[in-house]
């Protein structure tokens, strides 16, 4: 199983940033009631401050563990958790890889490190699918291959190929990435 | 080698700015909240 938040390293990053703020905000105003005399109020507002800390260590953790490191093109929520009705078989595979070579090569490479023949003439350039796929669950990518990457010349897949075709792509690319072993 | 620059990247949809931006401060309020909710139980 590819274990992979949803959001960008950097986005966790930042919410870990902002629930820190969060917690020493309780903790000062937490100081600040004690000597205050409002003892209630401020156990709770230090007892925030551990809850805060706490979801804050694990931002960061997961942060630098299971989040993409590069910024996520948008994915639509209802598609984030799609999971492929695709068996993970050999027939499956090779289907993906012969689809991906009449396909996907020109501009991804034979590699998928985004360096196909076409790849210099395109403005973003196509992205390395070895940094990529392992970084992103399966419904981001089938759903990138259907709809295209606004903002990028990687175009919409859905009236050219079919659903069980896209898939097997996306068995194909997860194939790729382990064979060649990762960027 | 990686041939992605960042510009080819997308920033996320709504959801993902309120988990990353709205979502710290609901959090806040929440916790205020609870704290609050302390001083006024009758003892």
């Amino acid at each position: 199983m590819n274990l992979s938040l949803p959001w960008p390293r950097d986005s966790v990053l930042t919410f870990a940033l902002e629930i820190g703020i969060v917690a020493v905000v309780l903790l000062v105003t937490g100081i600040q009631m004690r000597r205050r005399g409002r003892r209630a109020f401020a156990t709770r507002l230090l007892a925030g401050t551990g809850i805060a800390g706490t979801i804050c260590g694990v931002a960061v953790l997961a942060a630098f563990t299971i989040a993409p490191t590069l910024p996520t093109p948008f994915v639509p929520f209802e598609a984030q958790f799609v999971t492929n009705p695709v068996p993970d078989t050999p027939e499956n595979i090779q289907a993906g890889r012969i689809l991906y070579q009449q396909n996907c090569v020109v501009c991804h490479g034979a590699q998928g490190r985004g360096d196909g023949p076409a790849a210099l003439t395109l403005n973003p350039r196509p992205v390395n699918l070895q940094l990529h796929v392992p970084q992103h669950p399966d419904g981001f990518l089938f759903y990138w291959i259907a709809e295209g990457v606004q903002g990028t010349q990687m175009p919409s897949w859905k009236d050219k190929l079919t659903e069980t075709q896209r898939w097997q792509i996306v068995r194909y690319l997860h194939e790729l990435a382990a064979l060649t072993g990762g960027p | 080698m990686n041939f992605t620059p960042i510009e080819a990247h997308i920033i996320q949809g709504p959801l993902d700015a309120f988990i990353e931006f709205a979502l710290p401060l609901v959090i806040l309020g929440v916790l205020w909240w609870w704290a609050k909710r302390a001083e006024k139980k009758p003892k």
